[in-house]
């Protein structure tokens, strides 16, 4: 399987760096063209693995398979946190920074969701009960996306700075370049591997908090670092590629069909499948031309939900985790 | 283990959820090789007083040795490999099979892969349910799950084990075959401390019961010192019929 899916991933980014704008025959552009298409497969595929490797997370936290790294509000916060930087940015530094500065925005969208990370912490800290948890990762998104929509109001009345905070919330990697690319390469590799070495304590919280624990399992340190990596991973997946719907919901799903319920295969086949997953529909996203590209969220989305509401029509028992 | 030897030893508990008092000043002992049982009636604070010697609630006054340590000086993988905790129900939330979830048993020890299948075949041979390895825990019947639950906790190795209403829905011959697994374990030198509601389980099976009774102990003492129509009568609020027995054994010990 694993054959398979490094085949898969080695396919996917071939396809991505040969489709796309621009005649790779002409020679003078040819190696301009493969480097801006190179960062921007390394974006998605890094990306994608962030998000699918949050959603087992949040899936194996939660101890549910409708579980995403967007319960905790830190993809809110993220949405937020660039979209804040766009506009004070905007405001503040216009003229001397170009107006898409480089990081500015990513790192807004990073600092938005370390902060509603630590709110969410600090909120939860002393409380042991995963339903407090999930409550306030529910009230911080929705507080998070409610400010968001007031800011994204406040951008409307400049229409360069509207249109770039609807195309953030529609998705793109279009932009990358050799930082967004770094920056999510170091995040998602730091963070895949630390989610890998909880893997044997994910297999154990599948049975509950209190047998988890009556079996050796420091259940409230597990949940602690489950909570930082899924909002470092989600946090830097949305500060280089905006809201990229349904992976961490659909990938792990379909990983668990292929490699079965244990976290120690379970991680890194939703990694690999994340990216490809993200790296295909960002192709199919620049072969379908609407306008330009059609924005990377959309794809993701289109097909990930009805893939979703099949996998969930197909179980026999909504909201258990399946091999 | 020898069998005056103490496995469970809870001096004075008391225990608040809240502001309401549970547990009160409850002391409780259970030697190895016996089969010790909690009963009373619903509320009673029996499930807090079992949470609470298994460490998952930490007491406000009292103290509690298990295997001869404070249990509260051991860590999660040492109280695991020193007792082990059969819940009412696995609130399990994946499709695990049998062998998956009683080799789970295994987490607190640093072992190869083929002794934790070796540990588990072990576990599920003495429970008898080898046939049930490769099943969905999921779809296994009510008695079926119980055996695993029991077979995941004898798996861990512990010498100690702490059952939550162990019978609790189950018919009639699944309720006598493990409370005979139970009887059988507490033989072959286990400390077993099980919560019990039926009062017939108790005085068959049970070596020692403790009556707790709005959060205190009633009595304590083998079952025909506790299970008197006195004591019945205060803590249940019910008359205990004399010679009015309906009793059930297992058809193998009828042919044995």
């Amino acid at each position: 399987m694993f054959l398979l899916l490094a085949l898969a991933t080695v396919g996917s980014c071939g396809l991505g760096i040969l489709v796309g704008y621009g005649d790779l025959g002409d020679a003078g552009l040819r190696s301009a063209y493969l480097e801006l298409r190179a960062y921007r497969v390394i974006t998605a595929f890094f990306a994608g693995a962030a998000l699918a490797v949050g959603g087992v997370l949040a899936q194996g936290l939660f101890r549910n398979a409708l579980a995403s790294p967007s319960l905790l509000g830190v993809a809110a916060g993220a949405s937020l946190g660039a979209k804040l930087a766009l506009l004070l940015g905007t405001a503040t530094l216009s003229g001397h920074l170009a107006f898409f500065p480089e990081m500015f925005m990513p790192l807004g969208a990073f600092v938005g969701a370390l902060f509603a990370l630590a709110v969410l912490l600090t909120i939860t800290r002393g409380r042991s009960d995963i339903i407090a948890l999930l409550l306030c990762g529910f009230l911080l998104s929705n507080l998070f996306v409610s400010i968001g929509a007031f800011v994204t109001s406040l951008g409307q009345q400049t229409w360069e700075l509207g249109r770039a905070m609807v195309a953030f919330m529609l998705g793109s990697v279009g932009g990358a370049g050799p930082r967004q690319a770094l920056l999510i390469t170091t995040v998602a590799t730091l963070g895949i591997i630390s989610s890998w070495s909880w893997s044997r304590h994910l297999d154990l919280l599948l049975t509950g908090e209190e047998e988890a624990q009556s079996l050796g399992v420091d259940t409230k340190l597990v949940r602690r670092w489950c909570v930082i990596w899924i909002a470092i991973l989600s946090g830097a997946a949305v500060a280089v590629g905006g809201t990229i719907a349904f992976v961490g919901l659909v990938v792990p799903h379909v990983c668990r069909s292929l490699v079965g319920l244990s976290n120690r295969l379970l991680i890194p086949a939703s990694a690999l499948a994340g990216g490809i997953f993200v790296v295909l529909c960002d192709v199919l996203a620049r072969v379908i031309s609407v306008e330009g590209e059609l924005p990377l969220g959309v794809v993701t989305g289109l097909i990930g939900a009805p893939s979703f509401l099949y996998l969930l029509l197909r179980s026999r028992y909504m909201g258990v985790l399946r091999g | 283990m020898d069998s005056t030897e103490l496995a469970i030893d809870a001096k004075k508990l008391s225990v608040r959820l809240g502001d309401t008092p549970v547990v009160q000043s409850v002391s409780l002992a259970v030697h190895y090789g016996e089969f010790g049982v909690i009963a009373g009636p619903n509320g009673a604070g029996k499930s807090t007083l079992l949470r609470a010697l298994l460490g998952l609630l930490s007491p406000q006054e009292g103290s509690i040795q298990t295997a001869g340590h404070a249990l509260a000086s051991l860590d999660n993988a040492q109280r695991a490999q020193a007792q082990s905790y059969v819940p009412q129900n696995s609130e399990l939330a994946a499709a695990l099979t049998v062998e998956e979830l009683v080799g789970q048993a295994r987490f607190a020890r640093s072992e190869s892969r083929s002794k934790t299948q070796e540990a588990t075949q072990r576990a599920l041979e003495r429970v008898g349910a080898t046939d049930l390895a490769h099943r969905s825990y999921l779809e296994l019947s009510g008695g079926e799950k119980r055996l695993a639950l029991v077979a995941r906790a004898l798996c861990t190795e512990a010498r100690i084990v702490i059952l939550d209403e162990p019978t609790a829905c189950l018919d009639i011959a699944n309720r006598l075959r493990i409370l005979a697994l139970l009887r059988s374990l507490a033989s072959d030198g286990y400390a077993v401390l099980a919560v019990l509601h039926d009062l017939d389980d108790v005085a068959k099976f049970a070596d020692r019961v403790t009556l707790v009774h709005k959060g205190r102990v009633a009595c304590t003492g083998s079952p025909d010192e506790v299970v008197t129509a006195a004591n019945v009568r205060q803590v249940y609020g019910v008359e205990l019929l004399e010679n009015a027995a309906f009793g059930f054994r297992l058809i193998d010990e009828v042919a044995s």
